[in-house]
């Protein structure tokens, strides 16, 4: 009861805050809808389906995306990590194309894959690899030399030990990544729909505001905020469910 | 199994830095016995163990497992080491059927190995544990048994107990005997605790560092099974206060009583006392 106080007391104080500022502070509902109408919004949305249809499109995307991206990632992360040839044949490439920002690829991925879906999809994966491949190349490098020394011993060849010792090893690591990813991917989704969609909540987005409809635009981000958390914490349970061993191990606890 | 060891060495030459770690050493060991290794830190022990167990490549020598020749590392030559180092992702049992599962054994296999040497080292009812939800002594057990669950000839302990309690140590300690008694396993141990060589072996290797060879060799003609009493016992403090005095003196002004001494290249297969 008392983590419950703790956990709601400061979203709560900001609503009371966004509501007292929005009803008394005299700030015009262009700039700041209150909340009431925001709800409002936000049943419409729902009630037209124009949530449901734009938050599938984008959901759609988002996981095609990253699921794509962050399997190549995870998998190619493993090779670099263990094997020094996969490492100097990708090390510099990876490092260089990463270093360009994602969002700077979005004209391009325009060009070659056009204004549909494939453009994307195939530009949140790209950047869901990198946000893949880094944790993956340093968790696999992490392992502790004692495990794989031991399989050794005990006359496990390479394809056991990568996948008996390595993977699991490496996996916290990994996760902790993909974490991260899920959240990127829908940095991508959003900013790829507003400059060139004609659905998805990012599109949902630019349209409030040409509108200069205000609570569809903060019921929208309402809407990104949860699907963005559910993610989070979907992975969060994925990761309880694969790592059972990791139950009840965190620092603040 | 007998194992051997001639004119081994090993350099390691790299850019950062070359150094002669292991030069001329020479060991052998009759099946079945159980013989400890003790040496200043860093004078080239867990080396020594690793090239054993195939984990290293040496330099020049041989090993040779009843008089064959062996470089790559097999089932037959187990090693535990000090960290236990077992595999935080998989329970108790896991952990031990690791080696039967990598060797292909059948699940029903698999579990009847395990249960064996869960029940060997004493730790019945923990078998779905990880091992973070175990003690340390706990955990070297489960080191322990995962090692032996491979059925190997030759058992490498790599100070296994050195990160233990004292108490506990000495309660791991015995139960080793017991493990060694119950399977007549050859075990090679390696540490740097004088008194736990001198409890659990029947001979005691010694090492000097720089480069890393076995100097010489203590015989503990001491009766089986060994109780703790035996740790006060005059003849194991002599011993002791002989160990001690090479490892803090170097070879040079090291004596060995020459009734205790025995010759470090000669073939000793008889084990010095009698089961039952």
């Amino acid at each position: 009861m008392k983590q419950l106080v703790h956990k709601t007391a400061l979203p709560v104080l900001l609503l009371v805050l966004w509501y007292a500022a929005s009803r008394f502070g005299r700030i015009s509902p262009l700039i700041l809808p209150d909340p009431e109408s925001t709800i409002r919004g936000l049943i419409a949305l729902v009630q037209n389906g124009d949530l449901a249809l734009n938050g599938y499109v984008s959901l759609k995307r988002s996981m095609g995306g990253f699921l794509l991206g962050s399997f190549l990632g995870v998998s190619s992360g493993i090779l670099i990590g263990w094997s020094h040839l996969w490492e100097d044949l990708l090390d510099l490439l990876i490092n260089f194309v990463r270093a360009i920002p994602k969002t700077a690829l979005a004209p391009l991925f325009i060009v070659w894959f056009g204004l549909g879906d494939t453009s994307k999809i195939l530009l949140i994966a790209f950047s869901s690899y990198f946000f893949t491949v880094i944790p993956t190349i340093e968790g696999v490098k992490n392992v502790d030399a004692l495990y794989v020394k031991t399989a050794r011993s005990m006359g496990a060849g390479e394809w056991q030990i990568l996948r008996g010792v390595v993977m699991p090893a490496a996996m916290p690591a990994i996760f902790a990544g993909l974490r991260l990813t899920v959240t990127t991917a829908l940095i991508v989704l959003v900013m790829v729909e507003i400059i060139a969609g004609n659905d998805g909540l990012g599109y949902l987005l630019q349209e409030a505001r040409g509108n200069l409809d205000m609570a569809t635009m903060f019921a929208t981000l309402f809407a990104l905020g949860v699907l963005g958390y559910c993610l989070d914490a979907g992975m969060q349970y994925l990761g309880r469910v694969l790592m059972p061993w990791r139950k009840g191990k965190t620092l603040s606890a | 199994m007998d194992l051997e060891i001639r004119d081994l060495r090993k350099v390691i030459d790299n850019r950062k830095h070359s150094a002669v770690v292991l030069d001329d050493l020479q060991l052998r060991i009759g099946s079945g016995a159980l013989v400890s290794i003790v040496g200043p830190s860093g004078c080239g022990k867990t080396t020594l163990l690793e090239i054993i167990a195939g984990l290293q490549a040496k330099t020049h020598g041989d090993i040779l497992i009843d008089g064959v020749p062996v470089e790559k590392s097999s089932a037959n030559r187990a090693i535990v080491f000090q960290q236990y180092a077992l595999f935080p992702w998989l329970t108790v049992q896991k952990n031990i059927e690791y080696g039967p599962k990598v060797r292909g054994l059948s699940r029903s296999d698999r579990k009847r190995i395990s249960r064996i040497h869960v029940e060997m080292v004493g730790l019945s009812g923990f078998e779905s544990h990880y091992p973070h939800e175990l003690s340390g002594g706990m955990q070297q057990r489960v080191s322990l048994a995962r090692a032996l669950a491979i059925d190997p000839d030759i058992l490498l302990l790599d100070e296994p107990f050195a990160a233990l309690d004292a108490q506990t140590k000495e309660k791991c300690q015995q139960e080793l005997l017991d493990v060694w008694e119950e399977t007549g396993i050859t075990i090679l141990f390696v540490t740097h605790d004088i008194c736990e060589a001198l409890f659990l072996s029947d001979r005691v290797f010694l090492m000097a560092a720089n480069p890393g060879t076995i100097r010489d060799c203590i015989e503990v003609d001491m009766e089986r099974p060994r109780r703790n009493s035996l740790r006060l016992d005059t003849n194991f403090r002599t011993k002791e206060a002989q160990i001690r005095s090479f490892l803090n003196d170097g070879a040079s002004e090291f004596e060995i009583d020459q009734r205790d001494r025995c010759p470090v290249r000669l073939a000793r297969s008889t084990r010095l006392h009698s089961i039952g």
